[in-house]
């Protein structure tokens, strides 16, 4: 049930907040969302840094990443790339807000039995999200501004 | 921490809610949003 709610919900903001005119540019956030969420979800449950739920079956991990990356990480990518800010302390706040959001769906995912951590915690994903983000800045900022800084 | 499904829902509802408020604030100041 969680992962469902997750996914509506990321859809239900999405379709609140994206500019349709801009979605040839911000799309690319999203893909690269998704894509990175993808690979890191996959080698969190190779590695047993933490498991998803959703039947209890055994395909529970496939469904589950397909949900995750086709649900928040594309919707909230489009949506990052969409509010790039080149105001270096709004920009920062950005980060710190879609990390610490990620942070506070995934601790009541845990918290609802959706996943259970193995060899993971809480600050790890908070450093994660927090590095995901601080990337997509720049990458966004090249994709969506044209600006090439090294 | 365990929680029940409409504890849940009532969470993740409030989550949205605030990250919507950012989202709309942030499009005000960066022109980004509808």
């Amino acid at each position: 049930m969680p992962w469902i709610v997750v996914f509506i919900y990321s859809w239900l903001i999405f379709l609140l907040f994206v500019d349709r005119r801009r979605i040839r540019q911000t799309v690319w956030g999203g893909l690269a969302a998704a894509v990175t969420g993808t690979l890191v979800d996959w080698a969190g449950h190779q590695l047993h840094f933490y498991h998803f739920f959703f039947f209890n079956g055994v395909t529970d991990e496939f469904i589950v990443t397909i949900l995750h990356a086709t649900g928040p990480m594309f919707t909230m990518g489009t949506l990052f790339f969409q509010l790039l800010s080149l105001d270096r302390r709004l920009q920062a706040a950005n980060v710190a807000v879609f990390s610490l959001s990620y942070l506070a769906v995934e601790v009541l995912i845990v918290a609802s039995g959706g996943a259970r951590y193995g060899n993971w915690h809480y600050l790890a994903s908070l450093a994660v999200n927090l590095m995901v983000f601080s990337s997509f800045s720049y990458l966004g900022e090249v994709i969506v501004f044209r600006k090439f800084r090294i | 921490m365990k929680i029940n499904q409409l504890e849940f829902l009532i969470l993740i509802s409030l989550v949205g809610a605030a990250f919507s408020a950012w989202l709309r604030y942030t499009g005000r100041k960066t022109g980004g949003s509808r």
